[in-house]
């Protein structure tokens, strides 16, 4: 009897640090694919200046377009919770399509070697972003599924775990990219 | 890519006065083997003619002889047709198969007797299992537009038992199919395996359990693509690097990939190469003996075959390189 009684309150306790464990490992991997999230907007944020004072060479007149971008920058990279970057992210994109637009009516300045370098390498970056939004958001769901479901919710009451916030898809990203 | 159309003019146009040609060989091994055939027959009928006048005493006696016999008879057809067959699938080979691939892109290289190396087979990572016996025929490769490509056949053994009383070996197909690897359109630096998925299609949610505990593959991958969940399971180093690769119309391609080859399919991507690895019983690009060369739908069946591998570029979109890759 009293072998059964303590087999039961070791399997309670293991169940409890298994739960305990399995949160702590969804966080963790939350925070990681943030991480990386912020790392390549900072990637896309540094860019931004040094395409900027490519097309001032060739485009000059083109002023408020070149100050909204480095204004989308600076918030971009003020930025500090989820929601915040995500917004500031949507506006990234539509504030680089503007530039790129701009871009066309100058055919010099597309011929530009910098300038070409710079539109391939923030081309990249927006595919890493991309896989980067996706992994964090697959991450956050799984969390927030395990939060919502029962009994795992009544552990996670118990654990303060709450629900991560999504990281909000811009509008090129809700159609299906190029590649 | 060309269309059927476009090939049966070539056909009609350029390969059929060589297929004639190698019909008329065809038709000749067809002679012999039928003689070969039928003198094993008759050999058969003149043991029964012997034996069975010698009562119930020898019965036992005469099957053990005719078992011997057929085992031998087997030996020497065996060796006799490939003998004999050995310079028309090589004539087969040159007109048929390099023919085809030529009309298909003409940039592109067949050798019969060469292969994809064991370790380029080994850098896919696909297939982790011991390779005791590594052997391929038919390697076509060269570049499609921007894209290196090669691929050929290839039979990957490995040794279960050491030899046994009889002195016989066994041994255990890992793979044997058709191995691509074509140069990816995107820089990466970790591995990302694709593997079809068998355990969640038939365990369901008991099934994605057991894809979690392959850790010695790496992280699991869960993709956004229910379609995409349902017919492959995907390992990676890095979850980021993984999607990078496996954009949203990257994986419908695969898909639709998979839908024409019609049957399970491997892919993996290292070193910044994509590996795809078709698993098939048949014999792609061997020659069929009981078939007229001269019909089209017959010879329809290599240049489909090729058009789906060579295809691979344009149909995963290979050659389309704004990124790193750009040259």
């Amino acid at each position: 009897m009293l072998i059964a009684l303590i087999l039961v309150i070791v399997g309670i306790a293991l169940m409890f640090i298994g739960v305990w464990n399995y949160f702590m490992r969804k966080k963790n991997q939350v925070y990681n694919v943030s991480a990386s999230l912020d790392a390549i907007l900072k990637k896309r944020y540094d860019l931004i200046p040094n395409l900027v004072q490519v097309v001032k060479g060739y485009a000059a007149y083109e002023q408020t377009v070149l100050e909204s971008i480095l204004s989308i920058r600076n918030e971009g990279e003020r930025a500090r919770t989820i929601p915040e970057k995500g917004l500031a992210d949507v506006k990234a994109v539509k504030g680089i399509n503007q530039l790129f637009a701009v871009a066309e009516r100058y055919p010099d300045l597309k011929a530009d070697k910098e300038f070409r370098f710079l539109q391939a390498s923030l081309n990249e970056v927006e595919e890493q972003i991309s896989a980067a939004r996706r992994a964090y958001n697959a991450s956050v769901q799984e969390i927030n599924t395990a939060v919502a479901v029962f009994p795992l919710n009544l552990f996670a009451k118990l654990y303060k775990v709450t629900a991560f916030p999504f990281f909000a898809l811009s509008d090129s990203e809700r159609k299906v990219p190029l590649f | 890519m060309k269309t059927t159309e476009e090939f049966e003019r070539f056909f009609y146009n350029h390969l059929l006065t060589d297929l004639a040609e190698l019909e008329k060989e065809r038709n000749r091994l067809r002679f012999w083997i039928i003689v070969i055939l039928l003198l094993g027959v008759l050999l058969a009928v003149v043991l029964l003619g012997l034996f069975g006048r010698s009562g119930q005493m020898m019965a036992s006696l005469f099957f053990l002889v005719l078992f011997m016999i057929g085992i031998g008879f087997f030996y020497i057809w065996n060796l006799l047709s490939k003998g004999i067959s050995k310079n028309f699938v090589y004539r087969f080979k040159r007109v048929v198969i390099d023919g085809i691939v030529r009309f298909i892109e003409p940039s592109l290289t067949y050798n019969p007797k060469s292969y994809i190396t064991w370790l380029d087979f080994q850098r896919s990572d696909l297939f982790r299992d011991r390779v005791d016996r590594y052997a391929g025929e038919d390697l076509v490769y060269g570049r499609f537009g921007e894209t290196e490509i090669r691929f050929s056949e290839i039979k990957a053994e490995k040794k279960v038992s050491s030899s046994n009383k009889k002195g016989e070996e066994r041994w255990q197909t890992i793979f044997k199919g058709t191995f691509l690897i074509a140069d990816f359109h995107k820089e990466f630096f970790g591995r990302t395996v694709i593997f079809p998925d068998f355990a969640e299609n038939v365990f369901g949610a008991l099934g994605q359990l057991f894809q979690g505990m392959r850790l010695n593959r790496g992280e699991l991958i869960k993709l956004e693509n229910p379609e995409f969940e349902k017919y492959f399971v995907v390992y990676g180093s890095d979850q980021i690097e993984s999607r990078y690769i496996l954009s949203p119309s990257f994986m419908e391609r695969l898909l639709t990939y998979r839908g024409k080859v019609g049957s399970p399919v491997f892919f993996s991507f290292a070193n910044s190469c994509i590996f795809v690895a078709i698993p098939t019983k048949r014999n792609l690009f061997e020659p069929d003996l009981l078939k007229n060369l001269t019909d089209f739908t017959h010879i329809k069946t290599y240049f489909d075959d090729l058009s789906l591998l060579i295809g691979v570029v344009e149909d995963l979109n290979l050659n389309t390189r704004i990124w790193s890759k750009q040259s």
